[in-house]
C-alpha cells in the first residue's frame, strides 16, 4: 500500500482532487483504463510519461513494478493496468451485481489479456506483418469463437457481456474487436463472431464511449501495413 | 442439493477439474485451503477427457471450477471469486486494489518464468534469470510488504488475503527453481511465506495427500 510519495509530483498538483493516469502518450496498456474511466464518468488528468520520467518513477519507487501505467487517486498509487481497471470498475458499479457476475467479468478480462499477450509481441516494438498473418489463420478465429460463445450464453448475445448491465467486460470486448479490426482481422470477426461484432456496435453507441472515441484526446491506433 | 440419475446426491462442494499436478490450479487450491473450505478434485486422466474439456471450457482452458451453476475457467478469476466469497480480498476497495496489483505482478513474473520452462527447461536461461531478474522482482514485492506494518504481518491490511497466498506460491517456486536464498535477498517475503504456511488450514492442506506432488509449473 503506497502512501503519498514525497517529492514525486509538484506541490501544486497535491491541490488537485482529480485522479491521475500516468502513461506513455499512446493507447497501449492504458487504453482500457481510459475507456473504463469514460464509461464511469470520471474526470481525470492524463500525465504523459517520457523515458526520463519513467526512470524517475522507477528510482523513487512510485512505480511499484518499475512500469507504467500508474493510477493515482488521493493516497492510492496503483500499478498494473488490469488492477487499475478492476478498481475503477468496482468503485463505479461496472463489476457486476454479485460475486458470480464479478467472476465471469474477471474471466473475460483475463481472457482478453491472454489474447493480447499473443498479439502484442507482433506489434511492439515493431509490427511483424508475417507473424500477424499467421495469427489470423487459426489463433484469431479460435479466440473470436471463444468470446462469441461466452457472449451468446448471456441473453443470446443480444445484450451486455455479463448480466443485464453494462460492465467493464463490455469495455474489454469493445477494445478487443476494435483492436482486431485495426489489425485487419475484421472479416474474421464478421464470419466467426457475429454477435461479438453486434456487441461492439452496441458499446460504440453508449454516449460516454462514443464521446471518448471521437474526442481529440484519444491517441491514434498502431499502423499496420497490409501485406496483400 | 439435487440428485443425479444414479440416485446419488450431488455435492454442494465446489469442484476443480484439472490434471493431477499443482500447475495453474494450485493458486485455487491454496485459496480454498486459506478459506478453510473443502472441495472436490476431478482429475483429468486421459486425452479424450482433455479434448472434451477444451471444447467445452471457456477459452478452451483448464483448470475449470464448478460451483453450483457457475462454470469458470481462468485460474486467477477463479481464485478471485473464492477470495471474494470468503473474505480474503482485503477489507475495502482500496485494499482489494492493492491485492489485485500484487496478483497481476505475480502473473507477470510467472509468465516470464514459464517461458523458461516450456516447451523445455532452459537451464542457462533459468540460471541467468535467477541471478538477475528474480531478485529484482522479489524486491518489488518486498517493498510493498515493507510498507505494510513493517513487513511483519500480511501483504495487505491486517488479514490473510489472496495476495499472501500468491506470494507464498511465488517464494515456493523460487526455491524450487533454485533462485538463490530468498531469505537473503527478500527476508520479509521469506518470513511471510512461513507465516502463510503456518495458517492452520493451509498447513493442513500442505501436508495432506490432497496436495499434488507434481509441481509442473
Amino acid at each position: 500500500y503506497q502512501r503519498r510519495v514525497r517529492g514525486s509530483f509538484p506541490s501544486t498538483q497535491n491541490m488537485s482532487t482529480k485522479p491521475k493516469l500516468l502513461y506513455f502518450p499512446t493507447r497501449g496498456r492504458a487504453e482500457i483504463i481510459r475507456l473504463t474511466l469514460a464509461a464511469a464518468g470520471v474526470d481525470y488528468e492524463e500525465e504523459p510519461v517520457t523515458p526520463e520520467k519513467l526512470e524517475q518513477l522507477k528510482q523513487n519507487g512510485t512505480a511499484a513494478f518499475g512500469q507504467v501505467p500508474l493510477y493515482q487517486e488521493g493516497d492510492l498509487i496503483l500499478a498494473q493496468s488490469v488492477a487499475i481497471v478492476r478498481y475503477i470498475a468496482r468503485t463505479h458499479n461496472l463489476h457486476g451485481k454479485d460475486e458470480k457476475e464479478s467472476a465471469i467479468i474477471d474471466m473475460i478480462l483475463d481472457g482478453n489479456v491472454d489474447l493480447r499477450s499473443k498479439v502484442i509481441p507482433l506489434i511492439y516494438p515493431k509490427v511483424n506483418a508475417e507473424g500477424l498473418e499467421k495469427l489470423g489463420v487459426e489463433t484469431i478465429p479460435t479466440w473470436a469463437r471463444y468470446f462469441e460463445k461466452i457472449l451468446v450464453k448471456n441473453n443470446g448475445g443480444k445484450g451486455w457481456a455479463v448480466g443485464e448491465k453494462f460492465s467493464v467486460a463490455d469495455v474489454a470486448l469493445f477494445l478487443l474487436v476494435e483492436g482486431l479490426r485495426d489489425l485487419g482481422f475484421g472479416s474474421i470477426i464478421s464470419s466467426e463472431a457475429p454477435h461479438l461484432l453486434g456487441h461492439y456496435e452496441r458499446v460504440a453507441a453508449v454516449p460516454s464511449i462514443a464521446a471518448y472515441v471521437k474526442s481529440e484526446k484519444r491517441f491514434p491506433p498502431v499502423k499496420v501495413e497490409k501485406t496483400k | 442439493v439435487s440428485t443425479q440419475s444414479t440416485g446419488q446426491e450431488m455435492s454442494t462442494k465446489p469442484t476443480i477439474i484439472y490434471f493431477r499436478k499443482r500447475g495453474r490450479a494450485e493458486i485455487i487450491r491454496l485459496t480454498l485451503a486459506g478459506a478453510g473450505e473443502d472441495w472436490e478434485e476431478e482429475p483429468i486422466l486421459d486425452g479424450k477427457k482433455i479434448r472434451q474439456l477444451r471444447q467445452e471450457a471457456p477459452f478452451g482452458q483448464v483448470p475449470i471450477y464448478i460451483d453450483n451453476d457457475l462454470y469458470l475457467s481462468q485460474p486467477y478469476a477463479i481464485a478471485r471469486y473464492v477470495a471474494r466469497k470468503y473474505k480474503l480480498y482485503g477489507k475495502d476497495d482500496h485494499e482489494a486494489a492493492v491485492v489485485d496489483m500484487i496478483l497481476e505482478g505475480h502473473v507477470d513474473i510467472n509468465d516470464k518464468i514459464s517461458v523458461l520452462l516450456q516447451p523445455y527447461k532452459n537451464k542457462d536461461g533459468l540460471e541467468k534469470f535467477g541471478k538477475e531478474t528474480a531478485p529484482v522482482w522479489a524486491s518489488y514485492f518486498e517493498k510493498i510488504l515493507a510498507k505494510n506494518n513493517g513487513g511483519k504481518g500480511w501483504m495487505v491490511g491486517d488479514k490473510l488475503s489472496l495476495a499472501d497466498i500468491s506470494i507464498f506460491l511465488l517464494v515456493e517456486v523460487y526455491e524450487g527453481l533454485g533462485f538463490g536464498e530468498v531469505a537473503n535477498y527478500a527476508p520479509l517475503l521469506s518470513g511471510l511465506k512461513e507465516r502463510v504456511a503456518a495458517v492452520p488450514s493451509i498447513a493442513a492442506y500442505l501436508k495432506s495427500e490432497k496436495r499434488p506432488c507434481i509441481v509442473d509449473f
